[in-house]
């Protein structure tokens, strides 16, 4: 029996991807780490659409491919415009696979039981009320009337971050921040999974919608394919959907999955699950002034490390990263003397000599495309009009120019529209 | 004289998230998070009451599948002292008196007890037999509903409130003895950061299988139980007209229900019919 | 062939028990008409099974009662009487109802499931070592196979469970007050009163302190009312229930609650609908603020007009109401009680 500590080397708060693959890290470098999660069980709390990329958490646990939960590898990539009851899609299609699909829940859990296994310490349903803080330097964390002392705090509480608004780092999210996501998970069986979807084994699909699926709010769906089930789900920008949305954010859902060239995908499957969630839209806008301060490293979606394409996010293995970092950094500055502020600082270091920054550099300017909505509902249209008058010939068949001229004439100008093309072509 | 307290917490579905699959009447269990029965909690509440009083120890118990260590971790995090798992496959499908029978073999193998504590009922089963049953295999007095405890010390005795459909009766109740304490007796306390670390750290928690046990087979589990479920047979809803009025306008609603009641006699307006 | 039992059973011979017995609880010095609706339904069993009813009256002075149970349908009383049983406590009378099955073998024995009945009955079962079923809701017997038939609600309340005593006897089973209808009283029957001096050598090992009446407020049980205006967790607050006390005030009403509602503490639990609460029959119930689960509901099956009034037009009580109104209830309630008057008046 050993006897109950009141103060820890680390105290990680959040256990996503963030917070367990730092509170890994660190039990495996010998730190003494509590890892608290606010969730009655490890990964109810997280949400995500479906999609994972490999490299960073293969760098982070050696043994990923071999145990972690992974569904099925994405071998093929659909990205579709959708008007009324028209689809025109782009697909690729090919053996190798960078990504997989998994539930984000099971995900979480093993990251967790990684940690465990590691010799941190667990803790469910313990939510954080706030960061104590002594003379300008984070100490530890309260819970209800309870106080525990760490060196450092790590911070992966995710998109809400409210503790990090309650210590006065951010203000309050706005809700042009971020998106709002809402998914159902339809249960099939596997083998109808494969049958429905034109998969091997193994194989997996990542499809993105857009288009007036969102009721014209900037937004797109997506649809992953799991072992034996599929994930349906859209994404909003939230202070458009507030404005825009006039019915409730779960019939939008419902539309797509009772859409007349949908449906048969899904077909006789029951729903599963449903779940909402925030993601961070305008990272740029929201991120924290400093990923570091005195005592605290703020890691993954609440440091707004999160990339979005457009077309997907990147989310898991960006905060996974981080965390990892977080907990190199939190190791070099043992190593240079102790976790002061001036030893921790190389966190900002690690961060933006990775990947993780430069890529949120690269793709700094996709948000902005969100802003504009013929991309979501205009285009859309004059694709599938397009589509339309080149296949659906009444009389004599078209040229592709022909078609898309006559589908184009009186909806946009060739200005606008090349002007729109030329952002998207430099952001995405 | 501190008291030697023993709980027995069940660990359930937790009934709000089942659903029924209406195709087959099954439940719908996956998926479905378990939770330490609810009225357990209260249980455990009363215990610690006793234990914030007069000193003493508590010892949670459960019979159930792994999983449930994380219950007894819950209530050890309210302040449990320690937990035993009684976890067998042998122990499956027990009906209440097989229930019964381990768990009371399971506190004699604890053998010093003062007091054993229970809950309401179950909200999975909610049968409310254990308590009863358990006393009558330990041979110990026992009382239902308490609302409230209270230990005489110098006589070994626990005082007893509780409430009935038309009276409180007070009762002294002899130690060893066990009682089941009311749904509503008690806020059953938060569980405190400490406790719950403390839960991990020490783990305080013994898991006893029919290894520890040593019980006939004949006397447990499916073997154990007289009563078996025959059949389910799915029951049908009672057919309403479910006629909705949605249009939000509270004056029109009303008229428009107060219209359909009056007409069907089912409000007494005075020749208005 | 005979399966193996447990050798912390008795052997017994399940051929051997015959009768359905119901246990007689008194309060005060009237008979519990739980027990007495039991009798009905015990009665409908035994005649299928060509076989006869009893019920079982233990206390100091009962022999004043001794008639009743016959007049409800028992063919016999077993009369218990004696001093030591001048208060009821479980383990007691419990033990006294195992020594009576001991000797005289019933196929059958059910209890009211009142608190005390709930409390008592278990401790018999398991004496007996034999099986028992809580919450009964109806029964099947089978004159072939002498073998009654216990069927509950299980969990999740939309489903019965037919549960069966496989090699133990009696078999026993509780049913809520009210789940049965009482049966006439018929002075004229006749039946056999058996004098039982059964001296149970046990401590008790409880002592009856204090007991102190609670003044039973003159209010109609829910389960006797015709209209009845149901309170859920939406109503918010305690005061909730005071708009929904004015209009069962203004219809000749009762008010009663869901169980949140109850756990709530905003109305006590003799007033809980559903599974766990009472079964009523009214002819108007007004679900206000209930989301509709499924133990509540079951609560409300022979209730002939259903209303719900949700602020959810999702929620599943419109499935299972003849009318309902969308709306909050802080809106609709005033506006019902208004439009009443205004009819009332009107006439
Ligand atoms: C609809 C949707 C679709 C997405 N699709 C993808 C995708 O396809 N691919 C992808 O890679 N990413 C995707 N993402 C993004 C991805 O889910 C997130 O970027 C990632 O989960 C962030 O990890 P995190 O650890 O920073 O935060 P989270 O996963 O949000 O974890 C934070 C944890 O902290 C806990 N917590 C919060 N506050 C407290 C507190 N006070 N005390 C204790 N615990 C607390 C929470 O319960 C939670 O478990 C998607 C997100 C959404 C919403
Ligand atoms: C074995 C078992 C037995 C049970 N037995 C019973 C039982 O006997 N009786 C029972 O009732 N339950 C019982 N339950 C519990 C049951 O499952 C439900 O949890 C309970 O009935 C829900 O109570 P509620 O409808 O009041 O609360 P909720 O489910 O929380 O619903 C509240 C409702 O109020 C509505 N609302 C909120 N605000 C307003 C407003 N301003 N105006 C109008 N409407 C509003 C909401 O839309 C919601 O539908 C049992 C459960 C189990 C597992
Ligand atoms: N499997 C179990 N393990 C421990 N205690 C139990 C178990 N089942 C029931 N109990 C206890 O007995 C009480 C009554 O349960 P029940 O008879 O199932 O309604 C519960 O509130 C618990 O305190």
């Amino acid at each position: 029996m050993g006897t109950v500590p009141t103060k820890f080397d680390i105290i990680v708060v959040g256990a996503g991807p963030a917070g367990s693959s730092a509170a890994y890290t660190l039990a495996k470098k010998g730190f003494d780490v509590l890892l608290v999660e606010r969730g009655r069980v490890v990964g109810s709390k997280n949400m995500f659409g479906g999609r994972v990329y490999l490299k960073p958490l293969k760098d982070i646990y050696p043994d990923f491919e071999k145990s972690a939960p992974i569904h099925r590898w994405v071998t093929k990539e659909r990205i579709s415009l959708i008007h009324n009851n028209d689809i025109t899609s782009i697909e690729f299609e090919g053996k190798e696979a960078t990504s997989f699909i998994t539930y984000l829940s099971q995900l979480a859990n093993w990251m967790a039981i990684k940690a465990e296994e590691e010799g941190a310490i667990l803790l469910t349903e313990v939510t954080v009320d706030r960061f104590e803080v002594e003379d300008g330097r984070f100490t530890g964390i309260r819970v209800g009337d309870e106080t525990l002392k760490s060196e450092v705090i790590i911070d992966a509480e995710g998109a809400n971050r409210l503790l990090l608004e309650r210590s006065g780092i951010v203000a309050p999210l706005k809700p042009k921040h971020v998106a709002l996501g809402v998914k159902e998970v339809i249960k099939l069986a596997k083998d109808e999974v494969e049958k429905h979807f034109g998969l091997d084994e193994n194989e997996g699909l990542a499809w993105i919608l857009m288009g007036d699926i969102t009721g014209g709010t900037p937004g797109g769906a997506f649809i992953y394919t799991n072992k034996d089930s599929v994930s349906v789900g859209l994404v909003v920008i939230l202070d458009e959907a507030i404005e825009n949305i006039d019915k409730h954010i779960y019939n939008y859902v419902e539309d797509l999955r009772l859409h007349p060239l949908l449906k048969r995908y899904f077909g006789g499957g029951r729903i599963m699950e449903y779940s909402a969630h925030l993601i961070p839209e305008d990272v740029w806008g929201m991120m924290p002034p400093q990923y570091y301060y005195d005592g605290l490293l703020i890691t993954g979606d609440a440091a707004g490390f999160l990339l979005n394409l457009g077309y997907t996010y990147r989310g898991v293995d960006f905060a996974a990263y981080s965390g990892y970092l977080a907990a190199e950094a939190v190791e070099q500055a043992y190593s240079s003397g102790g976790p002061s502020k001036e030893n921790l600082a190389v966190y900002k270091k690690l961060i933006e000599d990775s990947f993780i920054y430069r890529q949120l550099r690269k793709f700094r300017g996709v948000h902005s495309l969100m802003k504009n909505k013929r991309l979501f509902t205009l285009y859309p249209l004059i694709m599938n009009l397009t589509a339309r008058n080149l296949f659906l010939p009444e009389d004599e068949s078209l040229k592709v120019l022909e078609a898309f001229k006559k589908a184009r004439k009186g909806r946009v100008s060739w200005f606008t529209l090349l002007k729109d093309l030329f952002m998207v072509v430099r952001q995405v | 004289m501190p008291l030697k307290i023993v709980v027995g917490i069940k660990w359930v579905p937790n009934t709000t998230s089942v659903s029924i699959d209406e195709k087959t009447g099954t439940l719908i269990r996956e998926g479905v998070p378990s939770v330490v029965n609810p009225h357990d909690l209260i249980a455990v509440e009363a215990a610690l009451k006793l234990k914030d009083r007069y000193g003493g120890h508590v010892t949670a118990i459960s019979m159930a599948p792994p999983q449930a260590i994380l219950g007894l971790e819950h209530v050890i995090g309210m302040g449990v002292d320690e937990g035993i798992l009684i976890s067998d496959r042998a122990f499956a499908g027990a009906d209440t008196l097989a229930t019964s029978y381990t768990l009371a073999k399971a506190i004699e193998k604890i053998g010093d007890y003062d007091l054993v504590i229970m809950g309401h009922e179950t909200i999975d089963s909610s049968t409310a037999h254990i308590g009863a049953q358990v006393a009558s295999w330990l041979d110990i007095p026992y009382i239902y509903y308490a609302v409230n405890l209270e230990y005489i010390e110098d006589k070994h005795l626990l005082r007893v409130r509780r409430i009935l459909e038309d009276s409180i009766e007070i009762y002294n109740l002899r130690l060893p003895g066990l009682v089941s304490i009311a749904m509503h007796s008690d806020v059953p306390r938060r569980v405190s950061l400490t406790n719950k670390l403390r839960a991990r750290i020490e783990k305080p928690i013994r898991v006893w299988s029919n290894k520890e046990l040593d019980l006939d087979p004949n006397c447990i589990g499916l073997r154990g139980s007289p009563t078996v479920v025959a059949k389910v047979e799915f029951m049908p809803k009672v057919p309403r007209k479910q006629e909705v009025y949605k249009d939000g306008d509270p004056k029109e609603a009303a008229k428009w229900l107060v219209e359909r009641l009056v007409k069907e006699g089912l409000l007494k307006i005075p020749g208005g019919e | 062939m005979r399966r193996a039992i447990c050798r912390d059973w008795d052997e017994i011979n399940p051929e051997d028990y015959k009768g359905i017995w119901v246990y007689m609880q008194v309060d005060e010095d009237a008979i519990n008409e739980a027990s007495l609706q039991l009798l009905g339904v015990a009665r409908e069993i035994a005649d299928k099974l060509n076989s006869h009813v009893s019920g079982v009256l233990i206390g100091s002075d009962v022999r004043a009662l001794a008639n009743e149970p016959i007049y409800y349908g028992a063919d016999k009383v077993y009369l218990v009487e004696n001093k030591a049983y001048s208060t009821y406590y479980p383990r007691l009378y419990g033990s006294v109802i195992v020594e009576l099955a001991r000797k005289y073998k019933p196929l059958s024995i059910l209890v009211g499931g009142t608190m005390k009945g709930r409390e008592l009955a278990p401790y018999i079962a398991n004496t007996l070592r034999t099986g028992i079923t809580a919450d009964c809701t109806s029964f099947d017997a089978d004159p072939e196979t002498r073998d009654i038939v216990l069927i509950r609600p299980p969990f999740g309340a939309w489903m019965l469970a037919h549960i069966k005593n496989r090699d133990r006897r009696p078999i026993m089973g509780s049913v809520r007050p009210n789940v049965f209808p009482m049966p006439p009283r018929d002075t004229s029957r006749k039946g056999e009163i058996i004098i039982e001096d059964i001296l149970v050598d046990i401590d008790p090992g409880v002592e009856l302190v204090e007991k102190i009446p609670i003044e039973k407020k003159e209010e109609l049980p829910i389960e006797k009312a015709e209209i009845i205006v149901s309170g859920g967790k939406g109503l918010g607050t305690r005061e909730g229930f005071r708009s929904l006390e004015e209009l069962a005030d203004l219809i000749g009403g009762v008010v009663a609650g869901s169980r949140k509602a109850v756990d709530a503490g905003w109305i006590p639990h003799e007033k809980q609908v559903g599974q766990t609460g009472k079964s009523v029959k009214p002819e108007l119930y007004i679900a206000v603020a209930i989301s509709g689960a499924a133990q509540h509901v079951f609560g409300i099956r022979e209730a002939k007009r259903v209303v719900a009034i949700n602020i959810d037009p999702e929620a599943p009580i419109f499935d299972n109401a003849d009318y309902g109104v969308v709306g909050d209830y802080k809106e609709i309630i005033p506006a019902i009680i208004e439009e009443i008057k205004r009819i009332r008046k009107r006439v």
